[in-house]
């Protein structure tokens, strides 16, 4: 009778790389949304949030009739440390070709029709994201 | 004929040597996941108290369109008067760990940090040509670095 002692070399090669399979692919998962949490920790900053209030309060127009472009004073850019300002439709800002950061923070706007300011910051070796909607008369 | 039952030491030690293999990486995602969590809570304690501390000075002084700003000797305490009349101050203290806000109209509000904060003295970023940036730091024991910030530009 044939005697059968122990594993298949085959089968615990087989259990180990789908065991190890699926835990690549668990931290694979939890690394990504980690990363994407830090992310947002730089979005929407209560301090950011009220430079962008006081550097509308500068501009001679305020609104996204007819304008695309956004003239800030110099001073001001560099001393509230401004990267760039878009103005407009949230949709229409997804299209527009930015910092591929500044995009996805974009893309996290839910409110697609509203006419918004949306900035970029340096904060420290980073970026900071925040916008302002505006009440368009 | 032979009894075949039970398992050989090989197949044991097979069996412990995979499996340890497996709980190392599981035990160390669970040790990343549990220094995460706790991170993020002390993190939302501290953002949520700045957060409400930069509202309400904020708020009470973005509704006049000039305001003075100034430093008291201790670089503890802010002070803003707006339209020439209406004061707000905020004055944050490390030895209580707590940030008191008061303004004209006696409202007083105050809100405590937790004891292994560290409040530094107010940082001077520009406070010339009619634009002001005031800043807070608060460090916590992990080493992160909030930043309460009072920014204004007189219209």
């Amino acid at each position: 009778m044939e005697k059968k002692k122990g594993f298949v070399f085959v089968e615990t090669i087989v259990v180990c790389t789908v065991l190890l399979t699926i835990l690549v692919s668990i931290y694979a998962s939890f690394v990504l949304i980690i990363n994407t949490q830090k992310k947002r920790s730089d979005y929407n900053q209560s301090r950011f949030n009220y430079r962008a209030y006081n550097i509308i309060k500068t501009l001679d127009n305020v609104g996204c009739d007819d304008t695309d472009t956004v003239d800030i004073d110099l001073n001001v850019k560099e001393l509230f440390e401004v990267k760039d300002v878009l103005v407009g439709k949230a949709s229409d800002l997804r299209e527009k070709n930015v910092d591929p950061d500044f995009k996805e923070y974009l893309s996290t706007i839910a409110d697609n029709d509203q006419c918004i300011y949306a900035f970029e910051f340096e904060n420290g070796d980073k970026s900071a994201y925040t916008y302002v909607k505006i009440q368009e008369s | 004929m032979r009894n075949n039952k039970g398992t050989t030491l090989v197949e044991i030690i097979v069996s412990v040597a995979l499996i340890s293999i497996v709980m190392v990486f599981l035990v160390g995602l669970l040790i990343d996941l549990r220094d995460i969590d706790d991170k993020s809570l002390k993190r939302l304690e501290y953002e949520e108290k700045i957060a409400l501390i930069t509202k309400q000075f904020q708020d009470t002084i973005q509704k006049y369109d000039t305001c003075s700003f100034s430093v008291d000797s201790s670089n503890k305490q802010l002070n803003a008067k707006c339209e020439d009349f209406y004061n707000v101050n905020l004055k944050c203290d490390n030895d209580n760990k707590t940030c008191v806000y008061n303004d004209y109209d006696n409202n007083k509000k105050s809100w405590t940090f937790p004891d292994e904060a560290t409040i530094s003295k107010i940082q001077v970023k520009n406070d010339s040509d009619n634009k002001y940036i005031y800043q807070y730091e608060i460090l916590d024991n992990k080493g992160n670095v909030y930043i309460l910030e009072i920014s204004y530009i007189n219209t």
